[in-house]
């Protein structure tokens, strides 16, 4: 039995969609299933947690829209009673953006990939892609989503299996009722929800480069601030809508790809669109070959509503638990994160003193393979370092962290003293 | 409550997340012989010297995926307040 109700929403959540709140409250099997398996304090009819950040991320969607609006919380309540009255500000500011756009895409292009690389925590996939590794391709186009799925399709192919697939009964069964690794599903759920969390907050990247965007369009700043913000409340303030290919292609205004393991395809209608798809981008680079192709498959544009309504404090709680020196190193935490139990990211997903407990370790295993790859050219002895560094005290490790003369010499000492 | 938790914290981490990890066991590795009369004696390639400097050789990354047989789909951005069929979307709705 559900216990309260606990969204907690500013002015009763006058922007949030009944069906919306509806679908937080109960969320359907298969989602609850996933969540369940990387949020704290989720079981039988308890929601409390994903209700918690929900309300949180809900909250700060509705302070920064009534900031670019210019106006307090409750004016814009007075002003704008319901989600709908927001629509046509939103669009219009949005198709002014496009408008300011149109005679700069390629410079605005070079320039949303170096703001996100820029920030220190993509510096390593900064050094990957001057180094050629990783190949970012972000243009401010329309989105690409042929290689995208909806919930629908995939209901509809359950009945609908080929010629060839009815071959094998036991690829049919498979088909149908795919045996999906739970441990693998929560692990992706956590990743794509923290990189949407993640990528809503680099929206306000623009602010960084506010000098070179205003000599394009005084106005663009703040009609970039509107359209994020106004944006973000639609996660909330739009109904429930069975996503349909067609009604997909139609609504998208960004997609993220990742092409190969070498390469990143973003493509966003506006400035600040474009960095949110290459953020995502990146962390689904970062975190995809955490599954099978079975899981990868069965993830579908529908699953997007509830990471974005609920991904930006997630990102925070993470973010929180890392010292700002620290931020270089989020790539790898996140990647080694996902390399252990799902109950691991729920400790750290909780926060407080149960991450408290985890997070150091993860940020000081995250400095070690930084140097292990940065700094150790044979192969055969970076087990034995590793050891040695693992059993180092913390201002040691960061002296070697830090590069240059000294922690070459004090790597050296290690080395000298392999047995 | 907290006994639980460290007794979790122990059991699921410290040897998967907090040791350092053993080398990992290899089966011997055996040179394949390519032609039996290519001159069988192999030349020990010398070790670079370790120590803080990028390496000669390019090596993976650990940032790099590591699964290169698989794909995931694409992510999207949906606006209907934005999407090129918004403003029927909203007339819709009005």
């Amino acid at each position: 039995m559900k216990l309260k109700e606990a969204l907690d929403l500013p002015f009763g959540g006058k922007y949030m969609h009944p069906d919306k709140q509806r679908y937080v409250e109960n969320l359907p099997s298969h989602e609850k299933d996933v969540v369940t398996g990387m949020y704290p304090n989720l079981d039988g009819e308890n929601m409390t947690y994903l209700e918690l950040i929900t309300s949180a991320t809900y909250k700060s969607s509705v302070e920064r829209l009534a900031k670019y609006l210019g106006l307090s919380l409750e004016a814009m309540h007075k002003k704008h009673p319901s989600f709908s009255s927001l629509y046509n500000i939103i669009l219009t500011n949005y198709l002014g953006t496009v408008q300011a756009e149109a005679n700069y895409k390629q410079e605005l292009q070079v320039l949303a990939v170096e703001t996100v690389l820029d920030l220190p925590e993509f510096k390593i996939i900064k050094e990957m892609v001057a180094a050629g590794m990783l190949k970012i391709d972000a243009r401010l186009d329309v989105p690409d989503l042929r290689n995208a799925v909806t919930e629908n399709e995939l209901k509809s192919k359950n009945g609908k299996l080929s010629t060839s697939e009815k071959d094998t009964q036991q690829l049919a069964t498979e088909f149908v009722k795919p045996q999906l690794d739970p441990e693998i599903l929560a692990k992706r759920s956590f990743a794509k929800t923290f990189a949407q969390g993640n990528a809503v907050n680099k929206f306000y990247l623009f602010h960084l480069v506010e000098d070179r965007l205003k000599q394009i369009n005084p106005q663009l700043p703040k009609m970039y601030g509107i359209v994020c913000a106004g944006t973000t409340m639609s996660y909330y303030g739009m109904p429930m809508i069975e996503m349909s290919k067609s009604f997909a292609n139609s609504a998208a205004v960004g997609s993220a790809e990742v092409i190969n393991d070498g390469e990143i395809k973003a493509r966003g209608a506006n400035f600040p669109i474009l960095v949110h798809e290459i953020v995502k981008g990146i962390y689904n680079w970062l975190t995809y070959d955490v599954a099978t192709q079975k899981e990868l498959d069965r993830e579908t544009l529908d699953q997007e509503v509830l990471e974005l309504m609920s991904g930006q404090e997630l990102y925070n709680i993470f973010l929180k638990q890392i010292k700002v020196k620290d931020q270089p190193l989020i790539p790898f935490i996140v990647k080694d994160l996902l390399q252990h139990p799902a109950e691991v990211i729920k400790k750290v997903n909780a926060g407080k003193e149960e991450a408290g407990k985890i997070m150091p370790l993860l940020v000081r295993r995250a400095k070690i393979t930084y140097i292990l790859y940065k700094f150790v050219d044979d192969d055969d002895l970076v087990p034995q370092i590793r050891e040695k560094l693992m059993k180092m005290p913390e201002n040691e490790i960061d002296v070697i962290y830090a590069g240059g003369e000294q922690a070459e010499d004090a790597l050296q000492d290690v080395i000298n003293n392999l047995q | 409550m907290k006994d639980n938790f460290d007794d979790l914290v122990n059991n699921l981490l410290s040897k998967t997340l907090f040791e350092a990890p053993a080398a990992p066991v290899e089966e011997p590795q055996v040179e394949p012989q390519v032609e039996p009369q290519v001159e069988p004696e192999v030349q020990p390639v010398p070790k670079p010297t370790p120590g803080p400097q990028r390496p000669v050789v390019p090596k993976r990354h650990p940032l790099q995926p590591t699964r290169p047989d698989v794909k995931p789909r694409p992510q999207a951005t949906d606006k209907p307040t934005l999407g090129p069929d918004a403003r029927a979307f909203i007339k819709a709705r009005e």
